[in-house]
């Protein structure tokens, strides 16, 4: 299941300089403030999207470029995280169709999406990779799906699904 | 992008297994709960504006194939394994369903007094390569054409007149409908030509709660024709009406149609 996002900069500011000052600092508590800090980025980045395709003139510049400036901080955690799902995968069903364990070589099907990015065929690379996670039943984490949006340029693309394709095989 | 999910029915000794005649509810209200399980948000914008319910059109199509089936007053009997075939434009949907659809916590699930399912396995289906501007389609589950008259709605066939008029406006409007979900205010790029080939009325038992509570009524009959026809138009038309379906209540089962080979 999915959860959703609240974002309470203060709240979050407030809690963490307190346990510093009652030096009772838990490692956990300032990942998630990281993690919730990355994760404003990307609902930044939904927000501002949306407010550029409704904007008009002007407005519509400045808001694009506001959206590609984020949207460019956010393609590097993007790849962490579809390298780190692609490494979560391991020793999974959709592992062993891309990976011959016997032959200790990755499968013909590894080999072909790699070339499909090569080429830019963002289509044929998503349809690829959805049959080999329906066939697996392997859930199909918005992450990965994201580097299929065609906002991100084809470079873009293609540096997210071989992130993805070094954390599974590599 | 279409799949088919085949489920097979737990815990039953009986040879023929049963469901009720309005199926494509019991399957409707499945899709709803993998959904709203999954992805919350999600399903509150795909079915809800705010407190109301949302009659935008919803991206996808399905239809629910029961082996060997047989009516016997309000119940339908079948024996095997049941086959959801789902179909949409829409890759976010077809995410978010897949994910729901295969999540272990959803099962088993009980579709009905005896029938509870498992999902036992699925995969994606071939599409056609190409879209010709005449293509030959057979359907799945029944197509439903409907006009407005007064404040009722009045079911058209192929044969009656003024068919294709309605069944262009009801196209143009379903497509311009879901393009909008993507950014695109687009109808039909051209007329749809509509030849039957083989088709023949068909009148179906459904469930919904609006009805219900409007009429006091349990079930509604709804007339829609099925069989083999011929549409001609823009390709791009042509894929967008293969992938979602066609004519009214898409996501409620019914107007699935399949390429005919």
């Amino acid at each position: 299941m999915r959860e959703s996002f609240n974002f309470n900069f203060d709240e979050i500011k407030e809690s963490l300089e307190k346990a510093i000052k009652e030096n009772q600092i838990k490692i956990d508590v300032f990942e998630k403030a990281i993690n919730n800090y990355k994760k404003l980025g990307f609902e930044l980045e939904k927000i501002l999207e949306f407010a550029a395709k409704n904007a008009k003139d002007e407005d519509k510049v400045k808001l694009w470029a506001l959206f590609y400036e984020i949207s460019l901080q956010n393609i590097s955690e993007l790849c962490d995280r579809v390298k780190r799902y692609g490494e979560s995968l391991k020793n999974s069903e959709l592992y062993k169709r891309f990976y011959d364990e016997d032959k200790k070589v990755p499968r013909g099907i590894a080999f072909r999406i790699l070339e499909l990015t090569r080429l830019g065929k963002r289509e044929e690379v998503f349809y690829v990779l959805l049959r080999e996670f329906v066939n697996a039943q392997q859930e199909l984490k918005h992450d990965l799906v994201n580097a299929f949006n065609p906002k991100y340029s084809i470079e873009n693309f293609k540096i997210l699904v071989y992130s993805f394709m070094s954390g599974l095989l590599g | 992008m279409r799949a088919k999910f085949i489920f097979e029915v737990q815990n039953s000794q009986e040879e023929y297994r049963e469901l009720p005649v309005y199926y494509r509810t019991v399957f409707m209200a499945f899709l709803k709960k993998a959904l709203s399980d999954y992805n919350s948000e999600y399903f509150r914008k795909l079915y809800w504006w705010e407190d109301k319910k949302n009659k935008w059109q919803k991206p996808f199509v399905y239809a629910v194939n029961l082996p060997n089936m047989n009516f016997l007053d309000d119940k339908v009997l079948f024996r095997g394994d049941i086959v959801l075939n789902l179909s949409t434009s829409d890759y976010e949907f077809f995410v978010n369903i897949y994910n729901g659809l295969i999540s272990k916590n959803l099962y088993p699930y009980k579709l009905a007094d005896h029938c509870v399912v498992k999902l036992k396995r699925s995969y994606l289906v071939k599409e056609p390569d190409q879209f010709d501007s005449t293509m030959t389609f057979k359907t799945f589950s029944p197509v439903l054409i409907e006009k407005k008259e007064g404040d009722d709605k009045i079911p058209v066939l192929p044969y009656e007149e003024g068919f294709e008029e309605i069944l262009n406006d009801v196209i143009d409007f379903e497509i311009r409908n879901i393009r909008i979900l993507r950014g695109q205010n687009r109808g039909l790029h051209k007329r749809i030509s509509f030849k039957p080939k083989n088709i023949k009325k068909t009148v179906v038992k459904h469930k919904i709660s609006e009805f219900e509570k409007n009429t006091g009524k349990e079930i509604m009959y709804l007339t829609g024709f099925s069989g083999i026809f011929e549409l001609s138009g823009h390709p791009e038309d042509l894929k967008e009406i293969y992938q979602n379906g066609l004519g009214f209540r898409r996501a409620q089962g019914f107007g699935f149609i399949e390429v005919a080979r």
